[in-house]
């Protein structure tokens, strides 16, 4: 079997990955509340029925966790051992995970951090990823 | 008023052997379990008209194939999916197909084989493109950013759990090592060998913060429970409280409801709240009513949230109060007497219904709890039943 690292890219989801593919991102909110949420819905989970506008947001929030892996899952991962899953809170309430390429140089949780969306060969869509200098 | 008023039961228990071993068919897993039940209920296979089974292909049997195998004609069947969760759903289905009169005798079967087919999470693992479920895994995964398999998010809950909380991780020692010494005084357990603190703390680091020992092992095996209408047998064990898997933006398969995890708001549940909830209510029981435990063990920390979530302490207590025995074989409270799904074998919990089955009969031999009238399933996710000893 191959091992394609490929996320659901539909018409649900595309304006995430539309925005992802310019390095912004945009999350749906509820139009009537004005609320963020995650992951998309077609109605917003606030409101019966209510209308979902997709908003850009400052890619940035608060670290809350990180999950370091010291076993691969896969081949493709092999190589990127150690490497960190981070819990972000990007608006409130509403937590992003992003990839850590190094987590031994990564900041403690309940730092404010960057996100940002890189493009490593591994994967054959932008990875939202803890930007680190 | 208790479950289904009292009136339904657990009339036999059954299991295959546990082991990892490749070229084992999940179907003779099956047949044992089935065999060993229907024995223990004192039926013939004829006898059975339900079939409830828990994990299906593709590594377990779906209903149709344990039907066809076996000899079975059942009028009526169910299946839940091919993960864990639903231990006491299944028997809830059960128990109310035999009350609404869909059925008389159901035959409620975990049979699985993970030996093989790699980890969940691996390219040769079935389970593999769950990782890129729409809206993001059953465990959390997120493949493409490198979150490729069920434990990344208990890792990470746990994180939440000692930094909100302020304990040591360490202190999660006494979950492993403690199933593990129960593991020791039970004949079909898998892991049975002595694991000390050091040994824990040596173990393979997988995903931090937890390690190889904080995770079951790959399992081989089934189980199968019997329901009926009580009152067939006087080895019965009857089902007083019963409460179904919650779901929603505060569940988190792998966190406490309100740890803030993914989606998840900041608000535990209290103890009040804890105590009220339908499966104490319909059995009429308390957290301190309940002599012998079972909790869902996949990774290790999530006994600690059962325990929360259930009242046995208060959130965010229990890294802390299970130290020094207390969920011991001898202690305050014993959990998971045969070893659990960390040691005694990965069954989705099923290992721990039947010991409870086995425990109220009183037949535990060197683990049996003294007086153990009240038994108390549950998981992090909401899935429970209390069972109590029958009249007879």
């Amino acid at each position: 079997m191959s091992e394609r690292l490929t996320p659901v890219v539909n018409d649900l989801s595309r304006p995430f990955w539309d925005a992802a593919a310019e390095g912004r991102l945009s999350l749906p909110h509820c139009a009537e509340t004005g609320r963020a949420f995650w992951p998309p819905a077609p109605t917003s989970p606030f409101r019966a029925a209510g209308a979902v506008e997709w908003r850009e947001i400052e890619a940035a929030g608060m670290l809350l966790s990180i999950a370091v892996y010291r076993r691969a899952f896969q081949t493709v991962l092999k190589d990127l051992v150690p490497y960190g899953i981070a819990l972000v809170e990007v608006a409130p309430g509403v937590r992003l995970l992003g990839h850590v390429e190094n987590p031994d140089a990564a900041p403690e949780p309940g730092s404010r951090v960057s996100l940002c969306f890189a493009h490593p060969q591994w994967s054959e869509s932008p990875v939202l990823a803890l930007e680190q200098s | 008023m208790a479950f289904l008023e009292g009136k339904t039961a657990i009339t036999g228990v059954g299991a295959s052997r546990f082991e990892r071993r490749p070229g084992a068919s999940v179907l003779e897993f099956a047949g044992d379990a089935l065999d060993t039940a229907l024995a223990d209920a004192g039926l013939e296979k004829e006898q059975i008209d339900g079939l409830v089974v828990q994990v299906g292909s593709p590594r377990g049997a779906d209903y149709d194939t344990v039907a066809l195998t076996f000899g079975l004609s059942p009028s009526y069947c169910g299946q839940t999916w091919a993960h864990g969760r639903f231990a006491a759903s299944v028997i809830i289905q059960a128990a109310m197909a035999v009350s609404a009169g869909l059925a008389t005798r159901v035959a409620c079967l975990m049979a699985m084989k993970n030996s093989d087919i790699g980890r969940m999470g691996e390219a040769d693992n079935p389970f593999y493109y769950e990782q890129f479920r729409e809206n993001g895994g059953p465990h959390g995964e997120e493949g493409h950013i490198g979150m490729s398999s069920p434990i990344a998010g208990a890792a990470m809950g746990f994180d939440l759990y000692c930094r909100r909380y302020g304990f040591d991780r360490e202190l999660l020692a006494e979950i492993p090592l403690t199933f593990r010494r129960h593991a020791q005084l039970t004949d079909d357990a898998v892991m049975r060998a002595p694991m000390t603190a050091d040994d824990y703390r040596a173990s393979r680091p997988i995903v931090d913060p937890l390690r190889l020992f904080d995770c079951s092992p790959v399992g081989d095996g089934a189980v199968c429970v019997i329901v009926e209408t009580a009152g067939a047998n006087a080895r019965e064990v009857r089902i007083t409280g019963a409460q179904g898997m919650r779901a929603g933006r505060n569940e988190f398969i792998f966190a406490p409801a309100g740890l803030g995890m993914a989606q998840q708001s900041h608000r535990r549940r209290t103890r009040a709240e804890a105590c009220s909830q339908r499966v104490y209510e319909m059995a009429a029981a308390r957290p301190e009513d309940i002599d012998v435990l079972g909790l869902y063990d996949s990774f290790s920390p999530l006994p600690l949230y059962a325990l929360e979530d259930f009242g046995f302490c208060d959130a965010g207590e229990a890294l802390g109060w299970i130290q020094g025995g207390r969920i011991g074989l001898g202690g305050d409270l014993p959990t998971n007497t045969s070893g659990g799904q960390l040691s005694q074998a990965q069954l989705n919990g099923w290992g721990q219904i039947r010991e409870l089955v086995v425990q109220l009969r009183g037949e535990a031999g060197q683990r049996q709890v003294a007086r153990a009238a009240r038994a108390m399933w549950a998981s992090v996710g909401g899935d429970a039943l209390i069972l109590e000893r029958g009249a007879g």
